[in-house]
């Protein structure tokens, strides 16, 4: 899309007047990341749910449960990948979000933390596209286990003839038999595994760098606010 | 001490106290939205000066980093001779910064090219930017473009649009403001004990060490003594030299 010339009639001003411009916005800016934290320590003191079912996946290094994914760290971070079982390819605003992950996750094992990627599709769907993609995140299948459904990114073809599902903590109509999610387990040193966190829709947004970069140059994201990402394209599928 | 997690509900429990946040995240949410429609909305200041920069084809100029489209982004990155590391490594903070960059397909295809710029040789930055794995197109400053853009003494990005040939500045953001721009920081928010550093407000017995100094080069040896991690060591180094503020 073209900007319109019109919008280029941007007021050009001295240096002084855009430290003044700049210092003011600044100042909002911090109050912002000063909410920022105390959101986070929010989420920090929310409370836990004891996991008591035994969810096994499929993954390179064989069958797992939930507790072994934690990989001798006491917090596991699980990206829950749209890749439903008959589909070709995962989703491609997941894989936009996955271009991300490799990144964070060089030093995510430093703060105690391990990453994963789990959907539905069989191993060797999810193995074939992390290589074409070139990732090296580790992904694991969760085909027959209740855990997609459990966590509220798969729903069931009941589901979607009754045309209503539970995602993002409300309950509204059928989009699709997959949606994207993040999930955060901790195991204590009973080795017990609990549930602390999931987030939805636009609460992954932050963890897009390409989005945030974008929030600083003056076309913004410069999206279309029916379909937000519908630019996106799997990384290799961009025409140059 | 004992860790003292938060209480252990039923599932309805967390439910109710999870949609509670989920209010304040969306606020959130919002206000970011906010404050990007404001930057999208700050004058703008003329470049004037010509700036030149030396890259993997040889000699560019500030226009040249644009590669054609309108949007240009600059990170500062210290990698440069004299700081810690060099030049086997650029400042620590500085290539956890350069991990997080994603394929940068995604910005192209929004008329925006994003660019790290250094003082090391063209030489040493290839040869870094291979052993790390980094794919982004990073230039060697050869003047004042440093100082004039607030990023001889700090990391910084700055912004700039292009208008035919001629170039404004539209934004500049260092300090905390760069968190942003890593997801890194983000994951850890979400996770249970957080970024786990001290000035953070977590409940009591929490894992915390001081900020900065947990960080790595990510192609270190795992087996790195704490007294040795480069964070740490950079910090130490930055502090004896006293070019070290209160950057968060």
């Amino acid at each position: 899309m073209k900007l319109a010339e019109t919008e280029l009639n941007r007021e050009i001003v001295s240096e002084g007047e855009w430290l003044v411009a700049r210092n003011d916005l600044l100042t909002r800016e911090k109050e912002f990341t000063r909410q920022r934290d105390a959101l986070s320590a929010a989420r920090r003191s929310l409370p836990m749910v004891k996991i008591d079912k035994d969810y096994v996946f499929e993954g390179p290094d064989g069958k797992e449960t939930l507790a072994d994914l934690f990989d001798g760290r006491s917090q596991l971070i699980v990206y829950h990948f749209m890749f439903g079982p008959d589909w070709d390819e995962g989703c491609k605003s997941c894989s936009y979000l996955a271009d991300h992950f490799d990144g964070a996750n060089w030093h995510l094992p430093h703060r105690d933390v391990t990453f994963v990627a789990i959907s539905r599709a069989p191993l060797p769907k999810l193995e074939a596209y992390k290589k074409r993609l070139g990732w090296r995140f580790k992904w694991l299948s969760s085909q027959g286990n209740d855990f997609n459904f459990d966590y509220h990114v798969s729903f069931t073809k009941e589901e979607e003839q009754k045309n209503k599902v539970y995602y993002n903590y409300a309950t509204g109509e059928f989009i699709s038999d997959e949606l994207p999610g993040l999930s955060v387990f901790y195991k204590d040193e009973n080795g017990d595994v609990f549930h602390t966190y999931s987030a939805y829709a636009r609460g992954l947004d932050h963890l897009v760098g390409t989005y945030n970069f974008l929030d600083l140059v003056p076309k913004g994201r410069d999206e279309n606010p029916d379909s937000t990402m519908d630019w996106v394209r799997r990384h290799d599928e961009y025409l140059a | 001490m004992k860790m003292k997690t938060p209480p252990v509900v039923s599932l309805q429990e967390w439910e109710d106290a999870r949609q509670q946040l989920l209010v304040k995240e969306k606020e959130l949410t919002r206000a970011r939205d906010a404050l990007a429609a404001e930057r999208r909305r700050m004058p703008w200041l003329a470049v004037e000066k010509k700036y030149q920069f030396d890259g993997p084809h040889g000699k560019a100029s500030l226009l040249d980093l644009f590669e054609g489209r309108r949007q240009l982004i600059v990170y500062r990155a210290f990698f440069d001779p004299g700081v810690h590391g060099w030049p086997e490594h650029g400042c620590v903070g500085c290539s956890l910064m350069a991990d997080q960059v994603a394929h940068v397909a995604h910005l192209n295809v929004r008329d925006t090219t994003l660019v790290y710029a250094s003082r090391a040789p063209q030489a040493d930055i290839e040869r870094l930017k291979a052993r790390m794995g980094w794919k982004m197109p990073w230039f060697t400053m050869l003047d004042d473009f440093d100082k004039d853009f607030g990023v001889d003494e700090w990391h910084g990005t700055n912004a700039f649009f292009r208008d035919g040939d001629r170039v404004f500045r539209t934004y500049f953001l260092n300090n905390r403001g760069d968190e942003a721009l890593g997801s890194t920081w983000s994951y850890l928010d979400m996770s249970a004990l957080g970024r786990q550093e001290e000035w953070e407000d977590s409940p009591a017995g929490y894992p915390q060490t001081p900020p900065y100094e947990w960080w790595i080069w990510h192609d270190e040896p795992p087996n790195t003594t704490d007294q040795d991690r480069p964070g740490l060591v950079q910090l130490r180094a930055a502090r004896a030299s006293s070019k070290v503020g209160d950057a968060t």
